[in-house]
């Protein structure tokens, strides 16, 4: 009779607060889902630049002085890419340098690779000197931003 | 009724939790798991790491450049004498003098080369390498793990090892060396570098003595000095540091000036004029001094005095005898004098006044040079004294 006497329905009531509760929920669920997926992804990549680093290793194995070839090679698990490459004063502070992809460095020792003194890599000063190499995993390499990721970038300093 | 109506009224509170343990299960719950999973694969990267340096930090090898005994081939002997397998990927034969590949663009080993468990060893020939190659060489040999092993340097000639132990030859000469003095010529190595012998000791025998002293040595650098009765001696460019074989050659020269023997002075020292009374003997001595000049470079040592070149002369009416006492044997320094000889003169004759001539001759006093060992002479000089005599 009260619910006669009001003029709504029950069950119209419960379909409507159910309808509404579903629908915030639905919204809420995309809007929690959406941000955890940004952050997954986020954190994937993050995890990536993290393994690729851990990855990366390059060593100098010889400068020939007369040639003018430093040869270097890559006993990690990462491919590399060569940044920058400077042979400068034991004594004196490093030059400036700018990033460009000089070389491009396969995981595996079987081959060596030859970094050109001059042209790849930058000779100043007089000896005795120590050579500066910055490389970056190729996973992580930007060809049309060299410096996006250079934190992940490594560094090998060694006496020539 | 009512309960019934209490049990409708919770509909939406139920399909709200649901959705809410949805959201948690299918969003909150994967990304909490796509963490830990990522963490720990970063963890399990990183211990891969610090594994793969911690065995590549205990990588040792030895590589010893050596020739074989059979073909009188050049070959590498690799020992293993660390903890871990070592797998060899390349060899590098360098030019230590130019620093440079003997194998051109290339390494001169780079494939088919065998792993090294622990404590193995191998032999690898590396004659094609240094094939006609004459020179210093040193071979680099690098792992898998790429840990670089450098060889012992070793002088080649035409590619075989050169029987020689030194290949170049340091010359040390030391100039105008001082008599009696102990010179001793100490090279020190800097770094690495290999010379024998490393010290070298003369007495000089004489003045003004050269000698010359040959060192055998390997390239590297060293430091030259040159001491003086075991005090480094003052000398331009002592402790001089070379490198062999841009240097091979050091002379110390001590920049003293060669002696000579100078000419020594006679001084008299005898009365002016002697009184003495007619038919009687009268005596009167003579000293005779000898000077070493101020300008001498040297002092001078046994003195030898012949008195029979000391004669007195003159006054032929006169009787005249001369008795020395020589003094020999002494020393002395420049500018210095002392007594040479002592002289007691006896004059008789008649009354009248007569003038002696005393004359020491040339060579009569000779010396010998302390350092030089030159002979010290002195040339004839005369004085005259006075004779009167009166009648008794």
């Amino acid at each position: 009779m009260r619910l006669k006497k009001n003029g709504v329905s029950y069950i119209v009531t419960v379909a409507i607060m159910t309808a509404v509760t579903i629908a915030a929920g639905l919204f809420i669920w995309g809007i929690v889902g959406g941000w955890a997926g940004t952050s997954a992804m986020d954190m994937v990549r993050e995890t990536n630049k993290g393994v690729a680093q851990q990855r990366s290793l390059l060593i100098v194995e010889f400068v020939d002085r007369e040639r003018g070839i430093v040869w270097v090679s890559n006993p990690g698990k990462a491919d590399l890419v060569v940044l920058s490459c400077t042979i400068y004063p034991k004594s004196s502070s490093p030059p400036p340098k700018t990033y460009q992809k000089l070389i491009e460095v396969k995981a595996s020792m079987s081959n060596t690779y030859p970094l050109e003194i001059g042209s790849q890599c930058q000779l100043v000063g007089s000896g005795p000197y120590v050579i500066k190499i910055t490389a970056i995993a190729s996973t992580l390499y930007n060809d049309k931003n060299p410096t996006e990721n250079i934190q992940w970038a490594i560094v090998v300093r060694q006496d020539v | 009724m009512c309960r019934k109506h209490g049990k409708r009224r919770g509909i939406s509170a139920i399909v709200g939790g649901i959705i809410i343990l949805a959201i948690f299960f299918a969003t909150i719950i994967p990304l909490m798991l796509l963490m830990q999973n990522s963490y720990t694969i970063f963890l399990q990267e990183s211990n891969s790491r610090r594994i793969f340096d911690t065995d590549r930090a205990s990588e040792s090898l030895t590589v010893e450049a050596s020739q074989s005994k059979t073909t009188k081939d050049l070959v590498l002997i690799l020992s293993n004498d660390g903890p871990v397998y070592v797998k060899p990927v390349r060899v590098w034969a360098i030019n230590v003098a130019k620093q440079t590949s003997l194998t051109g663009n290339a390494p001169c080993l780079g494939v088919g080369l065998e792993g090294l468990p622990p404590g193995r060893n191998t032999t690898l020939n590396v004659r094609q390498c240094v094939s006609g190659f004459t020179g210093i060489a040193q071979f680099i040999v690098v792992s898998e793990k790429g840990r670089l092993f450098a060889s012992n340097r070793v002088n080649l000639t035409g590619g075989q090892l050169v029987d020689i132990v030194f290949p170049y030859t340091l010359t040390v000469s030391i100039l105008n060396m001082k008599r009696g003095t102990t010179y001793e010529a100490r090279v020190e190595i800097l770094g690495e570098g290999n010379i024998t012998p490393s010290t070298f000791t003369h007495k000089a025998t004489a003045s003004n003595e050269n000698v010359t002293i040959a060192f055998g040595a390997a390239a590297g650098r060293y430091k030259i000095s040159l001491y003086e009765n075991n005090v480094l001696a003052k000398v331009k460019d002592n402790q001089v540091t070379i490198t062999i074989p841009d240097t091979s050659a050091i002379i110390f020269d001590l920049g003293r000036v060669p002696y000579q023997p100078v000419t020594l002075d006679i001084i008299f020292d005898v009365p002016r004029k002697v009184f003495a009374v007619q038919g009687e003997e009268e005596s009167f001595s003579a000293g005779i001094w000898v000077q070493l000049p101020k300008e001498a470079l040297e002092p001078v040592k046994d003195f030898d005095v012949d008195v029979g070149k000391i004669q007195v002369t003159g006054a032929p009416q006169l009787s005249k005898d001369i008795v020395c006492t020589p003094f020999s044997g002494f020393t002395l320094q420049p500018g210095q004098r002392t007594i040479a000889a002592l002289c007691t003169i006896t004059i008789k004759g008649p009354e009248g006044k007569y003038s002696l001539a005393i004359t020491i001759d040339e060579d009569a006093i000779i010396g010998e040079g302390f350092y030089s060992g030159l002979p010290y002479k002195n040339d004839e000089k005369t004085t005259t004294v006075d004779v009167q005599i009166r009648k008794k």
